[in-house]
């Protein structure tokens, strides 16, 4: 069963973000499960503004691309250019090493508590 | 209910188009109806048309270091070079080919996206079995644009390779001597999905040799044995008698309009 981790929020669009400043992104691990082995990442640039819900970037699996949804409004700060050089990494660890970029949050977007969204998706909350 | 969109009832729109004669803008057309059925500006679609000789390739190809090579090759053998926004690696088409682009909203469409490739891979192999072709689901090792839920053929003398049982659905282990018929990607966003297919029905040459080139500049394995033509395994199979199956299939599964 794919994790959810508490101590994180969600989009509906399955991205999860920290509470940091600023803060950190990625995909939820029951994303990666469903869309099976990651092999290409498209990221936004740094300094890049991304919009809560619109597309920012893209992830491809075999055979399939999926757009990334920004879950919040802000500023991009960095991106993990480990994860363009190795996809597979969002399935090996989506909540660590896996992220995908930091953003200097100016707005959030609706976003889910951990229960929320594994009600909505699966996955156990840990 | 559709098998691939338990959450829709809407019929499906069939639209032919032709070849804009600018293959760019076809693969285009694909994108802008995805984003079309998302808004509810069109309903639920499938787009067909022959497109002119097309080398498409994939997002990951144009990072390799012989991408360059790659697409000079592809112009050089009239394939006109573009990279499309659906998954998987380079892929060759021309008129002989039937591009079908499914269109579907569905609120949770990243989650079903495995499950569409088994259910739209098996319909597709059973209207290539609807003509008399011994069509299966399953990756062959060292086709172009590898992936599990290729549909591929069989000649009449690997026939007895098959597993007793006739065929199975889902992807499985494929018998020697197959050949790839029909290609499938998706591109999925918030809301809909389009799941993009090539059946390679005619002249299955300028697709090899293209394709020879190509991978050969990507360095990436491709046997060309594993390209062919329902044509090659059927002699007389035709781009119009596929696609006549194909809409025949589709309505076996919900009501088809327009067309």
């Amino acid at each position: 069963m794919s994790k959810v981790l508490s101590t994180l929020r969600y989009s509906a669009e399955h991205e999860w973000i920290d509470n940091a400043s600023p803060a950190k992104v990625g995909i939820s691990q029951v994303a990666a499960d469903a869309l099976g082995d990651v092999v290409y990442v498209d990221l936004p640039q740094v300094g890049a503004t991304v919009t809560a819900g619109e597309a920012c970037g893209e992830v491809e699996s075999t055979k399939s691309v999926s757009d990334l949804y920004a879950p919040v409004s802000g500023t991009v700060v960095e991106v993990n250019q480990e994860a363009v050089d190795n996809p597979a990494i969002l399935n090996e660890d989506p909540y660590g090493a896996g992220w995908l970029f930091t953003v200097e949050v100016s707005e959030e977007g609706p976003l889910l508590s951990a229960q929320e969204y594994a009600s909505a998706n699966g996955g156990d909350v840990e | 209910m559709s098998l691939w969109n338990p959450g829709s009832e809407a019929p499906l729109t069939l639209w032919r188009t032709g070849a804009s004669g600018d293959p760019a803008e076809d693969l285009h057309a694909g994108i802008e109806l995805l984003g079309q059925v998302r808004s509810g500006e069109r309903p639920p679609t499938l787009r067909m048309y022959r497109p002119e000789p097309t080398l498409a390739f994939g997002q990951r190809d144009v990072r390799l270091p012989g991408y360059s090579a790659a697409a000079e090759a592809a112009a050089a053998a009239g394939f006109a070079p573009v990279v499309r926004k659906a998954g998987g690696r380079a892929a060759a088409y021309h008129r002989g080919t039937l591009i079908v682009d499914h269109v579907e909203p569905a609120a949770e469409a990243m989650m079903g996206h495995q499950e569409r490739f088994r259910i739209l891979g098996e319909l597709y192999a059973s209207t290539l079995r609807s003509l008399g072709l011994d069509a299966g689901v399953g990756e062959i090792p060292g086709e172009y644009c590898p992936g599990e839920y290729s549909v591929h053929g069989l000649p009449a003398a690997a026939e007895s390779s098959r597993e007793a049982g006739g065929p199975r659905p889902g992807p499985r282990v494929v018998p020697a001597g197959a050949v790839k018929l029909v290609g499938t990607a998706q591109r999925v966003v918030a809301g809909a999905w389009l799941f993009s297919s090539v059946f390679v029905v005619e002249d299955s040459a300028p697709i090899r040799s293209v394709l020879t080139d190509v991978y050969d500049s990507l360095g990436l394995p491709f046997d060309p044995r594993t390209a062919g033509a329902a044509e090659d395994l059927v002699p007389g199979t035709t781009v119009e008698e596929l696609e006549r199956a194909l809409v025949a299939a589709y309505a076996l599964q919900l009501e088809i309009v327009g067309g």
